[in-house]
């Protein structure tokens, strides 16, 4: 399952954050500070998976940004990094050619489409055909 | 000179300041990037969160600008402010009849709330009224919802489909 999902840019702000578990203010705050670090600070000729806590962080870095995805121990390491590639394709599509203020000034829409595919934690659609065409449904209603 | 840059970054960003946001969102996002250190982002978060307490407390606004305002909070509690005296508004927000804003409602409620929180007794109610619904996108709002707050204790009220 995943835990969060953070976005977050080289200079460490966080440019969206959602949590499928319940944590306190305080906790986000840190767990924040503790990935951005990690990532940031990590060898380009590692592996894209690194373990934290109890649980492993998978990222990619997409020009300034570093998408990072906290999930369960025992979870599939490259089904995950393919998760995050499909979300910055559909970014990429929905905002044709997306950049970081894009994601700022849009977060809200951002929010949406993680939630067209993944639910309660978990990855529910992986075809960006559909994810696409449900959410100019979806617009249109705006 | 520096008039004229600013009226072309206006007609670029179209009138509603670019991005579909009021010229109000967009300052805000401008000036807590342009902050030079945390104290002086939490200063201009601070005043921002004072100004939503009073245009929320004022009956009359518009409901779309109600949105905005809410989303605004979505962003200053993104950023780990408390803003927790509007977690009400997004609550109220779910019953409403437009689509967008109860969507607009689920999606906040979502992101402030979790289980455990006193707050979700208010939503359930309406989740459960909401997942009978004909319209299929009122069931799917609800259900992103249901997912993140209907806990254990919760699960007996959820409607037989």
């Amino acid at each position: 399952m995943i835990r969060f999902i953070l976005l977050q840019n080289r200079q460490g702000k966080t440019r969206l954050a959602k949590y499928y578990v319940p944590l306190e203010d305080s906790e986000k705050h840190k767990v924040e500070y503790e990935v951005h670090r990690l990532v940031v600070n990590r060898d380009p000729k590692f592996t894209n998976f690194v373990e934290f806590r109890t649980h492993k962080v998978i990222y990619r870095r997409y020009a300034g940004l570093f998408f990072s995805i906290c999930v369960d121990i025992t979870d599939n390491e490259l089904a995950y990094l393919e998760c995050i590639h499909l979300f910055v394709e559909i970014l990429d599509h929905f905002f044709s050619n997306v950049c970081e203020l894009d994601l700022v000034f849009n977060f809200h829409k951002v929010y949406l489409i993680l939630d067209e595919f993944i639910l309660a934690g978990e990855l529910q659609e992986t075809s960006k055909k559909a994810i696409i065409e449900r959410m100019g449904e979806l617009e249109k209603l705006e | 000179m520096e008039q004229l840059w600013t009226i072309g970054r206006e007609l670029a960003m179209g009138s509603q300041g670019g991005w579909g946001q009021s010229k109000e969102f967009l300052d805000l996002v401008k000036s807590i990037g342009e902050a030079r250190s945390k104290a002086e982002e939490d200063r201009i978060i601070a005043r921002e969160l004072e100004h939503l307490k009073r245009r929320l407390a004022d009956p009359d606004v518009p409901r779309r600008k109600m949105k905005e305002l809410l989303l605004r909070l979505v962003y200053v509690e993104m950023l780990g402010h408390d803003a927790s005296f509007c977690h009400i508004h997004a609550v109220k927000m779910t019953h409403d009849e437009s689509l967008p804003l109860k969507r607009t409602g689920y999606r906040a409620v979502a992101l402030f709330l979790d289980e455990r929180h006193d707050l979700v007794i208010l939503v359930v109610n309406t989740i459960q009224k909401d997942l009978r619904s004909d319209n299929y996108l009122v069931v799917y709002a609800a259900l992103t919802a249901a997912c993140r707050l209907i806990g254990e204790e919760a699960l007996p009220c959820r409607p037989r489909l």
